[in-house]
C-alpha cells in the first residue's frame, strides 16, 4: 500500500520534482512549494497522510524500491524513475485507500483521532470507576479538552458508549475485510492499552508503513462521513466539532490575511510586519490555496491570468521557469504561482473539498 | 503511636494507599518534618520517592526537586498526578517558553516541582522561586554531585549557590547508590555538616545473583538467551546496550518463541509509543520487554521475576540499579549476567563515544570559529543542522555546549570570541575529558574484576557500599551455588491468556461495552 502510494506520487511528479518531494508531501510539509505541489499534481489526497514519517525510514524505502528494480535513480541525484517492472507492478496493484483525504483533513486528523483514543480510554475507566490509570496521550491540549469535554457527557456514560459503539459500527462496515481490527487493536480501554503500529504490523506480518496509512484512512473516512452527516453521528461529530470550523492557515498567513481584509497593500503589510515582500507573496498564495473564492484580480489581469493558462497548456509543463521564460516577461513569478493555484482547481473540480477519485 | 505518627500514617493511606512504611521512609520523613537535612540512601526500589512526595504535601511551601534526567521526571509527575494528587509539575528545557511562562505564573499553586539542574540556575526562574515559600529541596541522584561518583553532572556543583540564594532552606539528597567516599563529598558539596544520615544496605536478599559465561560465539549467547526466555513464564526484562540491537534481538526473539509477547523500548521510540509499551508490560500484556537502560525508571511494577543483562554494563553501580528493579514485591527473582570471552569491547566503545575526543572538541570550535567569522554569531538549534555542522552525535554536542557556556565562550547561544582565551579552554576541556574517561575506564575495570571473582558475588558486588553483606541462606548466587529447579518452586504460575480472534464487531463491542 505504502509503496503503491509511493509510486503513484513518483510517477506523477517524476520528471519535475527530486523524490524529496515525495517525501515532504507525505509528511505535509508546511511550505508553499509543498502544498502548491500537492495541488498542481493532483495528489492532494497524500499530502500530510504520514506526518511522522522520518526520512530515515522514507529512503530506507525507496531503496528496498530501488533493490527490487521498481524504481532507478537517475544520474541527477535524488531524482528516481520508475523502471518498466515498477509501471507494470503499480499497474497491477491497488492501493484500498480509497477515503485518504490528506489535504481536507490535514490539520485536525491528527488531534481528532488522539481525543478519541483518550476518550475511550476515560470513559470505559470511568464506567468502571477506575480513577486512577496513565494517560495514553500525553498532550496538555488534548488533556484539557478531554477535561472539559467529559464534564458533560459523565453523567450517562453508559448511553454515550453505547451511541459511539453505534456510530463506529455504522462507519467501520464501509471498510475493507482486515481495516477495522487493525483500527481496533490500537485503541486502548478500561482492561487492554492499545498496540503500538510497530506491534500491530507483527501480529499482522504487515509493513508498518501499511498500518499507518490503513489507520489513517480509517480517520479520513470517519470525518468525511460525520462532516457529511452530522445529525446520524452526533456523538462522534461533537469530538471534533471545534476543529472542523477553522480556516486552515500557517498563523503567520493568517496575519497577512486579516491585514489584506483590511485593504492594505503588499508591500504596506512587508513594511508593518517588518518582512521581506517575497515572504507576503508566499501568505497571499497560501490563502489563494486554501480560499477558492479568493480573488486574483487585484494581483493580476483577466488577460494575463489567460495568457498564462493558454501557456501551460502548449508547453505542457507545470514548471515555474518553464512557464516564465514562455510568457510576456512583464508577468512575474509571484503572478504565475497564483494562477496556478487556480489552474488546478479548474482541472480537477474541487480540490479542496477532497471529492474523491 | 503519636500524633505525629498518625498524621503520617493516615497520608500514607488516604494519598498513597499504602499500610505500612518501607525500612526508611519513616525515619526519613520524620527528620524532613522537623527540618533537619538528610542525606538519604536507599536501594532502588524501596520507595525512594515517597520520602519526599509525602512530606510535600504536609509542609507548607513548595518542595523542590532537583532530578538529572528528564524522562525520569516526566515518569514521576506522570506517577503522582495519576495516583496520588493533581498539585505537581516538572520544568525542563523540551518545554516551549509559552509552557514555562504558564507554569511559573502559578508557581505556588504546586506542592511538588520537578526542575532539572540546568533550569534552576535560570534567573526568571530563581527570581519567581524568591517570591515562593520553599520548604524542601530535594536533590535526587545526589551521587551527581560529586566527581568520585559514576554520574557526576557539573551543573550540581552549582546547586549550592543557588539554595542559598533561597534562604537556606532544608535539604533532603537521595541516591541510590553511593560509596562511603561518595557520601562525605556529598555533605561537604552541599556544606551541611549536620546533616542526617539514614544509609541503608543496598543488598536486594530475594535477587539471585547469576553469571552465565558463554563460551562460543554471538549466536550461542542468543540461543542462551532465547532458550531462557522460552523455558520461564515470568514477567522479565532483557538490558542491551543499544537501541539497534535491541530492535533487532526483540524479532529475532519474538520470531523463534511464538507463545511469547515479546516488545522492545528505547528512548529513539516515540512518545506515546513508549508510554503504550509500558503500560502493556503494567497490565500483563506482554512478557519480555527488550530494551536500552532508558526502561525502568518511572516503572512501578513489582512482579518482574528476571532482569537479564545481555551486554555488560559500563559500571557496578548501574547494573545494581537495574537488576534493582526485579522482584520489589519481595518474592524471589533473579538477575542474570550472560558474558562471553570479549563482550569487554562493548562498554568500551560507549565509554569511548561518550566524550569528544581530542580531534572533535578542536573540529568544533574550529566550526564555531568559522561561523563567527562569517558573522553567524547565533547557533543552529535544530539537531540535524547541528549534527551537520559539527559532525558530532547530538549528546557530545550538548556536553560540549555545557562546557563552552561555563567557560563564558558561548552566552544566550551567541558566539563569543577571544583567540587566546579560546585556547586555554581548549585545554581545559580536553584536560576534563581525559581525566572523566580514566574514571570510567577504572569503573568498567571493577566491574570485570567482579566478573572474575571466585567468590560470593553478592558480597563483592555490594563490598564498596556496605560494610557486611549477609550471604544470602540459599539460591545467593552462581558461585555460592543456585538451583533453577528449586527456583521453579517459589514461582506462581502466571496464567496464559488465550488468544481468541474476535470479529471487529465483537472487538469493538469489548472495548466499548465492557461488561455488558
Amino acid at each position: 500500500m505504502f509503496q503503491h502510494v509511493l509510486l503513484t506520487c513518483q510517477n506523477k511528479m517524476q520528471k519535475e520534482r527530486s523524490i524529496s518531494a515525495v517525501y515532504y508531501l507525505l509528511q505535509g510539509k508546511q511550505s508553499i512549494q509543498t502544498i502548491q505541489d500537492a495541488q498542481l499534481f493532483r495528489l492532494t489526497e497524500y499530502f500530510g497522510v504520514y506526518k511522522n514519517l522520518t526520512k530515515r525510514r522514507f529512503f530506507m524505502f525507496v531503496n528496498k524500491l530501488v533493490e527490487q528494480k521498481l524504481l532507478q535513480p537517475s544520474r541527477n541525484t535524488n531524482f528516481y524513475y520508475i523502471t518498466d517492472k515498477g509501471k507494470k507492478r503499480f499497474a497491477q496493484s491497488a492501493n484500498n485507500l480509497a477515503y485518504l483525504s490528506g489535504f481536507r483533513f490535514r490539520q485536525f486528523d491528527q488531534t481528532f483521532f488522539c481525543r478519541l483514543l483518550l476518550l475511550i480510554q476515560v470513559l470505559t475507566n470511568s464506567k468502571k470507576r477506575n480513577f486512577t490509570y496513565i494517560p495514553i496521550i500525553e498532550n496538555i491540549d488534548i488533556e484539557n479538552w478531554v477535561k472539559i469535554y467529559y464534564q458533560h457527557v459523565k453523567e450517562d456514560i453508559d448511553n454515550y458508549l453505547n451511541r459511539l459503539y453505534d456510530e463506529l459500527t455504522t462507519i467501520l462496515k464501509q471498510l475493507p475485510l482486515n481495516h477495522p481490527s487493525i483500527f481496533l487493536d490500537q485503541i486502548t480501554s478500561y482492561h487492554i492499552v492499545g498496540l503500538t503500529e510497530t506491534q500491530t504490523a507483527k501480529k499482522l506480518q504487515m509493513n508498518e508503513e501499511d498500518i499507518h496509512l490503513i489507520t489513517t484512512n480509517v480517520i479520513h473516512l470517519m470525518l468525511a462521513t460525520i462532516i457529511n452527516q452530522q445529525q446520524k453521528y452526533p456523538y462522534l461529530y461533537s469530538i471534533g466539532k471545534d476543529l472542523f470550523s477553522q480556516i486552515i492557515l500557517t498563523q503567520s498567513a493568517d496575519r497577512t490575511r486579516k491585514l489584506l481584509e483590511q485593504q492594505f497593500t503588499i508591500e504596506e503589510i512587508a513594511q508593518i510586519r517588518h518582512l521581506k515582500i517575497n515572504t507576503i507573496y508566499d501568505h497571499v498564495v497560501e490563502i489563494a490555496l486554501s480560499d477558492q473564492n479568493f480573488s486574483l484580480i487585484p494581483y493580476i489581469s483577466e488577460i494575463d491570468q489567460q495568457e498564462i493558462i493558454q501557456t501551460i497548456r502548449r508547453i505542457k509543463s507545470y514548471k515555474l521557469k518553464d512557464i516564465k521564460e514562455a510568457v510576456n516577461e512583464n508577468i512575474s513569478y509571484f503572478q504565475i504561482r497564483l494562477v496556478l493555484t487556480q489552474v488546478n482547481n479548474f482541472n480537477s473540480g474541487s480540490v479542496i473539498d477532497g471529492s474523491k477519485r | 503511636m503519636d500524633q505525629n505518627d498518625k498524621d503520617l500514617h493516615t497520608y500514607l493511606r488516604k494519598v498513597f494507599k499504602h499500610d505500612n512504611f518501607q525500612e526508611g521512609q519513616k525515619e526519613i520523613i520524620t527528620d524532613i518534618l522537623k527540618g533537619n537535612d538528610v542525606l538519604g540512601i536507599l536501594r532502588t526500589g524501596s520507595g525512594k520517592s515517597l520520602c519526599y512526595q509525602l512530606p510535600a504535601i504536609m509542609l507548607p511551601g513548595v518542595t523542590i526537586v532537583v532530578s538529572p534526567l528528564i524522562s525520569l521526571m516526566i515518569d514521576q509527575v506522570r506517577q503522582v498526578k495519576s495516583y496520588y494528587y493533581k498539585e505537581v509539575v516538572a520544568i525542563h528545557s523540551f518545554q516551549n517558553k509559552e509552557e514555562r511562562r504558564r507554569i511559573l505564573s502559578r508557581l505556588s499553586y504546586y506542592k511538588l516541582i520537578y526542575v532539572s539542574p540546568e533550569l534552576l540556575q535560570q534567573e526568571e526562574f530563581i527570581r519567581k522561586l524568591q517570591k515562593t515559600e520553599v520548604s524542601l529541596v530535594v536533590i535526587d541522584e545526589a551521587h551527581c554531585i560529586s566527581q568520585w561518583g559514576h554520574d557526576f553532572r557539573p551543573d550540581y556543583l552549582r546547586l549550592t549557590n543557588v539554595i542559598q540564594g533561597l534562604g537556606n532552606p532544608p535539604i533532603l539528597a537521595l541516591t541510590g547508590t553511593a560509596t562511603p567516599e561518595v557520601q562525605q563529598d556529598i555533605i561537604i558539596s552541599l556544606d551541611r555538616q549536620e546533616m542526617k544520615r539514614h544509609i541503608y544496605p543496598m543488598d536486594r536478599e530475594n535477587i539471585s545473583l547469576l553469571l552465565y559465561r558463554v563460551n562460543g560465539s554471538e549466536d550461542d549467547k542468543l540461543n542462551h538467551l532465547s532458550s531462557l526466555i522460552s523455558t520461564y513464564q515470568q514477567p522479565t526484562i532483557v538490558y542491551f546496550s543499544s537501541r539497534k540491537l535491541t530492535e533487532k534481538i526483540a524479532s529475532i526473539l519474538s520470531q523463534r518463541i511464538q507463545d511469547k509477547k515479546i516488545a522492545y523500548y528505547h528512548g529513539g521510540m516515540e512518545n506515546n509509543d513508549r508510554l503504550k509499551i509500558q503500560q502493556q508490560f503494567m497490565n500483563e500484556q506482554l512478557d519480555v520487554i527488550c530494551c536500552t537502560s532508558a526502561f525502568g525508571m518511572g516503572i512501578n511494577k513489582t512482579n518482574i521475576r528476571i532482569v537479564i543483562h545481555y551486554h555488560l554494563p559500563t559500571q557496578i553501580e548501574s547494573y545494581i540499579q537495574e537488576i534493582g528493579r526485579a522482584g520489589r514485591d519481595g518474592k524471589e527473582s533473579l538477575s542474570i549476567l550472560l558474558y562471553k570471552e570479549g563482550d569487554i569491547h562493548v562498554p568500551l566503545q560507549i565509554i569511548e563515544n561518550e566524550l569528544p575526543t581530542n580531534n572533535e572538541i578542536a573540529f568544533v570550535m574550529n566550526q564555531l570559529y568559522l561561523l563567527y567569522q562569517k558573522g553567524k554569531t547565533i547557533i543552529p538549534t535544530s539537531d540535524d543542522k547541528l549534527e551537520e555542522i559539527f559532525q558530532l552525535p547530538i549528546i557530545k554536542w550538548r556536553f560540549l555546549h555545557y562546557q563552552f557556556e561555563s567557560h563564558g565562550m558561548i552566552k544566550e547561544n551567541m558566539i563569543q570570541f577571544d583567540n587566546k582565551y579560546w585556547q586555554e579552554i581548549f585545554q581545559k576541556i580536553n584536560r576534563f575529558c581525559i581525566i572523566r574517561r580514566n574514571l570510567k575506564y577504572e569503573r568498567l575495570e571493577e566491574l570485570i574484576n567482579w566478573l572474575k571473582s571466585k567468590d560470593c558475588l553478592r558480597k563483592e558486588l555490594y563490598k564498596s557500599f556496605q560494610h557486611k553483606v549477609p550471604k544470602k541462606d540459599t539460591q545467593c548466587c552462581s558461585n555460592c551455588g543456585f538451583s533453577f529447579e528449586e527456583w521453579e518452586k517459589s514461582l506462581n504460575p502466571i496464567k496464559k491468556e488465550k488468544i481468541n480472534n474476535l470479529s471487529w464487531q465483537h472487538q469493538l463491542a469489548d472495548l466499548l461495552l465492557i461488561g455488558e
